[in-house]
C-alpha cells in the first residue's frame, strides 16, 4: 500500500492474482459482445408482443383523447352559454351607458336637489368665512375670492347643464362607433370558430374522429383535435373576460357619472377655494 | 381640501365621460379584423377540402386572436389614455380657469378701485430668483460651452433657442391693460403674480406713467427704510429674474431706475452711459440722492445746463441731488449760487438757494471733473461771470 500511496512506486507493486484473471475476463466479454452479429430479422414474438403494446397505446391514448374532447366540448357549451350572457351584458350597458339620462329621471331628482340646497347652503358659510378672512387679513380666505364666489353661486345651479354638455359630447363621440361596436361584439361570438354554437355539431364529429383513430395508425388527428378543444376553452375563457370587463366598465361609467353629475354643485363649492 | 375635493371630481368626471370613445373604438377596431375575408371551401376533392378546412381553422382562429388582442389592447390603452386624456384636459382647462379667474379679478380690483378700496391690496411681489436655479445652471453652461460639444448641441439649442425667444416675447402680448388708469396698473401689479402680466403692467407704467412708478418704487424703499421690510430688494430681485427669463423687459426698468443697476448685476457705469437725457428727466429724486450715480453722473460729464435746469424746477430732486452730492464728495463751504442762478436758470438757483453748502459741494465736485456745463459755470464764477455765454444766459433769463 505504500507503493501505492507513493506515486513513484505506482508501478512496482504487484498485482494480485485473481485482480488481473478479472480484468482479462471483463476484455474478452466485452470483445465478444462488440464482435458478435446483430440479427437481421427481428423474432417473430417481439413482433407481436410491439404490435399488442402499439394497440393498446393507441387505445389509451384515444380513450384519453376523447374523454378530454367531450369533457373539453362540455366546458366549452358552458363557456359558450357564459359569453353569451357576457356579451348580453356588455351590449346592454353599452346601450344604458349611451342612452341614460343622466341630469334627469328618479335618482337625478332625488339626489341632486338635495345636494344644491346643501351647496347653497354651504355658500353662505363660505361669504362669512369669506368677510371675517378679509377683516382678519387672512392670505388664505379673503375678498379675493369674491369674484369667483359669485361665479361658483351662478354655476350651482347650472350644473345639471354643465356635466349634461360634456357627457353629451363624449357620448356623440362613443355613438360613431355605435352600430359597428354592436355587430363587433356579436361577431366574437359568432365568427368564434371554437365557441360558435356551429361548434356543438364539429363535436360529435370529432368524437367520431377520435374513436375511429383507436382502429387506425394515426393519432395526430387525434391530438389536432385536443389541441382544437383546448384552444377553443382559452378562447373563451379570454371572451368572456373581455366582455365582463366592458361590461364593468360601461356599468361602471353609468354609475359613477350619475353620481358625479348628483354631487356636482358640492364639487363647485371647492372651485372658489382654488388657487 | 375643498379645492382638492373639486380637482378629484372634474378628474373623475372627464375620466369617466370620456372612456366611452376608445372603448367602442377598439370594439370597431375588432370588428374590423373579424371582417377580414377567409378562404371559401369550394372544391370536392377530399385533399384538398382537408388542406382548405386547415386554412379556414388557421384564418379564423388568427381573425379571432387579432381581434381579441385589439379589444383587450384598446381596453387596456383607454384605460391608461382616459387617464392621461383626461390628465391633459384638465390641464387645458386649468389654463382656461386661470385666464377666467385672471379676468375676474381684474373686473372684481377695478370694482374695488372704483369704491375707493385701493389701499386694501397688499403687496404680492413674487420671490423669483433662486440661487439654486443659477448654481445648477452654470455648471451645464459651462460644459454646453467647450468645443464640440457646442457644435453638437447646437441645432438643439438653436430649437430651443427659438421656442425661448418667442416665450421671452410674450409679455409684450399681454393685453387688457393698455388703458388702465395708472392707479389701475399699481393695482393690479399688486395682485397679479403672472410673469408675463406683471412685465407688461410695470413696461406701461414706466413709458406711460414714470412719476407713479417712481412713486411705488421709492415707497418701497421708504417702506424698508420705516419698518425693515425687504420690499424693494424683492422688486429688484424680481427684474433680476426677468432679466433672465424676459431679457428686455427689464430694459426701460433700468433707465428709469439705474438704482437698480447693482441688484442686477450691471455696471452703473455703463447704465449711466447708455442713460439719454429724456430719460434721466424721468428720474425719481431717490435715483439723484444716490452717491454713486451722482458721482457717475459728474464723471460722465451728463450733468447738461438743461438737464440741470430741469432738475431746478423739482425742489425734490434738488434736495436730493444735493444729498447725493453730499454723500458722494463730503460738505465744504463756499457759495456759487449766483453763477448757477446766472448759468442755468433762475428757477434752479432759486431751489438750491435753500441749501447754502452746494456752492462747496460744487467746487469740491469741479477737482473730480465734473460735467461741462457746471465747470464753465465754476469758471465764470471765479471770473466774475462776464464771458460771453454768461451774457447769453443773462438774456435768456431776462
Amino acid at each position: 500500500m505504500r507503493g501505492i500511496l507513493n506515486p513513484k512506486n505506482i508501478f512496482n507493486e504487484k498485482a494480485p492474482v485473481a485482480r488481473t484473471v478479472l480484468i482479462v475476463a471483463v476484455v474478452l466479454i466485452a470483445g465478444t459482445l462488440m464482435l458478435m452479429p446483430e440479427p437481421a430479422n427481428a423474432g417473430f414474438f417481439e413482433d407481436v408482443a410491439t404490435a399488442v403494446f402499439e394497440f393498446f397505446f393507441r387505445i389509451v391514448m384515444a380513450f384519453l383523447i376523447a374523454v378530454v374532447v367531450i369533457l373539453a366540448a362540455i366546458v366549452n357549451l358552458l363557456l359558450i352559454f357564459v359569453a353569451w350572457i357576457a356579451r348580453m351584458f356588455m351590449e346592454f350597458f353599452l346601450e344604458l351607458t349611451l342612452t341614460h339620462t343622466y341630469t334627469s329621471g328618479t335618482i337625478f331628482d332625488v339626489g341632486w336637489p338635495v345636494m344644491r340646497d346643501l351647496a347653497n347652503m354651504s355658500l353662505v358659510i363660505v361669504f362669512v368665512a369669506i368677510g371675517v378672512g378679509t377683516m382678519l387679513n387672512l392670505q388664505t380666505i379673503n375678498k379675493r375670492m369674491l369674484g369667483r364666489f359669485f361665479v361658483v353661486a351662478l354655476l350651482i345651479n347650472f350644473t345639471p347643464i354643465i356635466t349634461g354638455i360634456i357627457i353629451d359630447l363624449s357620448n356623440i363621440a362613443g355613438y360613431v362607433f355605435w352600430e359597428s361596436a354592436k355587430r363587433s361584439s356579436s361577431a366574437l361570438i359568432n365568427s368564434n370558430p371554437f365557441g360558435g354554437f356551429d361548434y356543438l355539431g364539429d363535436v360529435f364529429g370529432d368524437i367520431i374522429a377520435v374513436l375511429g383513430s383507436i382502429f387506425s395508425a394515426d393519432i395526430s388527428e387525434a391530438i389536432a383535435i385536443l389541441v382544437k378543444a383546448v384552444v377553443s376553452i382559452l378562447i373563451n375563457l379570454f371572451l368572456i373576460f373581455v366582455y365582463l370587463l366592458l361590461s364593468l366598465l360601461l356599468f361602471g361609467r353609468t354609475l359613477m357619472l350619475t353620481i358625479l353629475v348628483i354631487l356636482s354643485p358640492i364639487a363647485f363649492i371647492g372651485l372658489i377655494f382654488k388657487r | 381640501m375643498m379645492a382638492r375635493l373639486y380637482d378629484r371630481w372634474w378628474s373623475n368626471f372627464i375620466q369617466w365621460s370620456i372612456i366611452i370613445v376608445p372603448l367602442l373604438f377598439s370594439l370597431w377596431l375588432a370588428g374590423w379584423f373579424l371582417e377580414v375575408p377567409c378562404p371559401t371551401v369550394i372544391t370536392s376533392n377530399p385533399t384538398e377540402i382537408n388542406d382548405l378546412q386547415a386554412e379556414l381553422n388557421i384564418c379564423e382562429a388568427s381573425q379571432m386572436v387579432f381581434a381579441l388582442g385589439a379589444l383587450v389592447i384598446g381596453i387596456m390603452m383607454s384605460m391608461s389614455f382616459s387617464a392621461e386624456g383626461s390628465q391633459a384636459i384638465i390641464k387645458g382647462a386649468r389654463r382656461l380657469y386661470q385666464g377666467g379667474v385672471n379676468a375676474s379679478g381684474r373686473w372684481v380690483s377695478r370694482q374695488i378701485r372704483d369704491v375707493g378700496g385701493s389701499t386694501l391690496y397688499k403687496d404680492v411681489t413674487p420671490e423669483k430668483a433662486k440661487g439654486v436655479t443659477s448654481s445648477v445652471g452654470k455648471p451645464i453652461k459651462t460644459v454646453l460651452q467647450l468645443p464640440g460639444i457646442k457644435q453638437l448641441v447646437a441645432p438643439i439649442r438653436k430649437g430651443y433657442g427659438a421656442g425661448k425667444e418667442t416665450y421671452q416675447q410674450e409679455w409684450k402680448k399681454v393685453k387688457g391693460y393698455d388703458n388702465y388708469s395708472p392707479t389701475a396698473l399699481l393695482q393690479a401689479l399688486n395682485y397679479t403674480s403672472n410673469s408675463k402680466e406683471r412685465a407688461k403692467i410695470t413696461d406701461l407704467l414706466v413709458n406711460k406713467h414714470p412719476d407713479k412708478f417712481n412713486e411705488h418704487v421709492d415707497k418701497l424703499k421708504t417702506d424698508d427704510k420705516a419698518n425693515g421690510t425687504k420690499k424693494f430688494e424683492k422688486f429688484a430681485k424680481e427684474m433680476n429674474a426677468r432679466s433672465i427669463t424676459m431679457p428686455g423687459s427689464e430694459k426701460s426698468v433700468l433707465e428709469i431706475r439705474p438704482d437698480i443697476a447693482k441688484q442686477l448685476g450691471k455696471d452703473i457705469g455703463e447704465v449711466i452711459a447708455k442713460a439719454t437725457e429724456k430719460s434721466m428727466r424721468n428720474w425719481s429724486p431717490g435715483v439723484l440722492k444716490d452717491p454713486g450715480i451722482v458721482d457717475e453722473l459728474i464723471k460722465q460729464d451728463k450733468f447738461t445746463k438743461s438737464f440741470v435746469a430741469d432738475i431746478g424746477k423739482d425742489i425734490e430732486k434738488t434736495k436730493a441731488l444735493e444729498a447725493g452730492i453730499s454723500a458722494a464728495y463730503g460738505l465744504v463751504g463756499g457759495a456759487v449760487e449766483d453763477v448757477i442762478k446766472r448759468r442755468t436758470g433762475s428757477s434752479f438757483a432759486n431751489n438750491i438757494s435753500t441749501s447754502p453748502n452746494i456752492a462747496a459741494l460744487l467746487k469740491t465736485a469741479r477737482k473730480k471733473d465734473i460735467g461741462e456745463e457746471i465747470r464753465e459755470a465754476l469758471d465764470s464764477a471765479k471770473s466774475g461771470g462776464t464771458d460771453k455765454d454768461t451774457d447769453k444766459d443773462k438774456n435768456k433769463d431776462s
